[in-house]
């Protein structure tokens, strides 16, 4: 792995499109100098040799649990209420075209 | 009453010496006359005398929680109760379901008081970064009270509640825990449900008790623990009666040292602390043992990657289409829509963790970050697990320094991640780890010491939990004023 070098403000700009999450331009600037201090400090573990090891995405030893896809409990009128705009018992969402 | 412990509580429930509406209603008195100054609830259960009235005419007094009255951290769903993640992307959002953890609080005889504060979607260590304003030490208001759980330790601490529920997915539990001066438990990962609890890091969190005894958290973990179907990474192990089998009598019992937790620049007063409880375990019969844990010195790297990386996955879900904040702006494109409702309504704390996750996880970073944080994660688990072959309990500070002052740390988050240090590691390995107040600093502050084990092992933490809180008694000292 190489050395991280600072990120720059365009890629910084890439990942805020990718999030989708619209930030002020000081919002940026500040997120690229402290996502660049947070990466260098990631660089260190570049140094465990990790050939042959697998990533432990959960702590325990879990299996597959499988079940019948059938709905249950639903409460349609419960779940509309917290819809910021609804049309009848849809989500209504503001004209984008 | 605020003094009893939720155990008495309980047992004065059963014996008719007060009823479950008489002991609701005193705590919501002192929530009202206390908690101006502290800020740790957000929302209060209006529902509470209620629900204890009609638990009183029930006249089932089995439950092992009958009629204590408890806080719960407002990332857990309640139905029909407001549940904000102390976000404004959440403000307003009134959940159509408990959380499992609530379901089985409710059943065993719990009664919701109401839902307490934290650090946005759990993200902090400080309880500053909350929607809903920064929640007060209560042993001094200058200090914050730790977090992400800030406002169910706070409660705890200024008797507003005999326990309350936490969620921990790098400490969050155990370090506010240690700051406000009560006992806090992560359990093992798999013991508890996580369904209805709004995720953060879907592989590191855990909810579970927080409470003024080692036998009050361990009869409140008794309540919540356990296989849930629809949590497919909860654990079939048995759920033991840790309450009834705790032992003080310590002979035997081999205290894990790990030699790098004690090389860290770590404030005198918690040094202080952690050698008295090394101390009084062996007055008790206890032997320690020094462990080689190196890779721990990376788990705060490790943890930030993984958990911000599962934070942006989870987080996506906040669009402002089905619930939640939608701003008032026209949308020029569907992506603006989506970007204007969250840019609008998360936190910068938020906003910058995202940020950290969506990177790690982007075409061409993601075996340099994400992979290779997963593959020295499975190292440090198996440390830990080595390291277990020769001790019982692992015994560490908590964080490096007692709480900090309120606005000390914030504008500095590498300052603020450091401070996890200690606690990370546990949720990484997927460890139970404890947080048991020991003394107080030089300044009047309360200071916990770590307690951790082997999977599903909570039962050793427990035992030496208690220990140390017959030896110390530093969990009934209450604040000043309270």
């Amino acid at each position: 792995m190489s050395k991280t070098e600072k990120l720059t403000l365009q890629a910084v700009q890439k990942v805020s499109k990718l999030a989708r999450l619209k930030l002020t331009d000081s919002e940026m600037t500040s997120i690229q100098n402290q996502l660049s201090a947070v990466l260098e400090n990631f660089e260190q573990i570049a140094q465990v040799n990790t050939d042959e090891v697998r990533p432990l995405v959960t702590p325990t030893e879990i299996t597959q649990v499988l079940r019948p896809d059938v709905v249950e409990d639903f409460d349609s009128e419960k779940i509309l209420a917290n819809a910021p705009e609804k049309a009848g018992r849809l989500f209504k969402v503001p004209p984008v075209v | 009453m605020e003094q009893l412990s939720l155990l008495e509580i309980r047992d004065g429930v059963r014996a008719k010496k007060f009823t479950a509406v008489e002991v609701a209603q005193h705590f919501l008195d002192r929530i009202s006359k206390h908690d101006k100054a502290i800020n740790s609830f957000v929302t209060i259960n209006d529902r509470a005398l209620e629900e204890a009235k009609a638990f009183d005419q029930a006249g089932d007094f089995s439950g092992s929680l009958a009629g204590v009255p408890i806080a719960v951290k407002d990332l857990l769903c309640t139905d029909g109760l407001k549940t904000t993640a102390c976000s404004k992307m959440l403000a307003n959002y009134i959940p159509p379901y408990d959380a499992s953890v609530v379901t089985r609080l409710k059943k065993a005889g719990a009664i919701v008081l109401g839902k307490t504060s934290l650090d946005e979607f759990a993200m902090g260590s400080s309880n500053e970064n909350s929607f809903f304003g920064p929640v007060k030490n209560p042993w001094n208001h200058d200090f914050v009270p730790g977090g992400s759980s800030g406002g169910s330790a706070a409660a705890l601490a200024a008797r507003l509640a005999p326990g309350a529920i936490g969620t921990d997915t790098g400490g969050s539990i155990r370090q506010p825990a240690s700051f406000c001066g009560v006992f806090g438990i992560k359990p093992t990962y798999g013991r508890v449900s996580r369904y209805g609890i709004i995720s953060f890091a879907s592989s590191l969190d855990q909810a579970g008790p927080m409470a003024r005894t080692t036998k009050d958290c361990a009869i409140m973990l008794e309540a919540m623990s356990g296989k849930c179907k629809n949590d497919s990474t909860t654990s079939n192990e048995a759920v033991p009666q840790w309450s009834t089998k705790i032992r003080q009598d310590l002979k035997g019992v081999r205290i894990g040292l790990p030699r790098e937790y004690f090389s860290e620049s770590i404030d005198a007063d918690v040094t202080k602390a952690t050698l008295e409880a090394i101390t009084a375990l062996k007055a008790r019969g206890a032997m320690t043992v020094e462990i080689n844990l190196p890779l721990v010195k990376h788990a705060v790297s490790i943890y930030y990657l993984i958990a911000t990386s599962e934070a942006s996955s989870n987080l996506a879900r906040y669009d402002g289409v089905r619930f939640g904040y939608r701003s008032e702006k026209a949308p020029d494109s569907l992506d603006d829509f989506y970007a204007s409702n969250r840019g609008e309504a998360f936190g910068s704390e938020v906003k910058r963790r995202i940020m950290l996750g969506t990177y790690a996880l982007s075409s061409g970073y993601y075996d340099a970050y994400y992979s290779k944080a997963g593959q020295v994660r499975r190292l440090l688990r198996d440390e830990f697990l080595e390291a277990f072959e020769t001790c019982d309990v692992i015994l560490s500070p908590v964080a490096t320094t007692p709480a900090f002052k309120i606005g000390s740390r914030i504008s500095n988050p590498l300052e603020m991640y450091l401070n996890d240090i200690f606690t990370t590691s546990t949720n990484l390995a997927g460890l139970p780890g404890m947080s048991v107040p020991v003394r107080f600093s030089s300044t009047g502050l309360p200071i916990g010491v770590q307690l951790m084990a082997t999977h599903f092992n909570e039962q050793s933490i427990f035992d030496v939990s208690a220990a140390l809180e017959e030896d110390f008694r530093a969990g009934e000292k209450a604040p000043h004023g309270i």
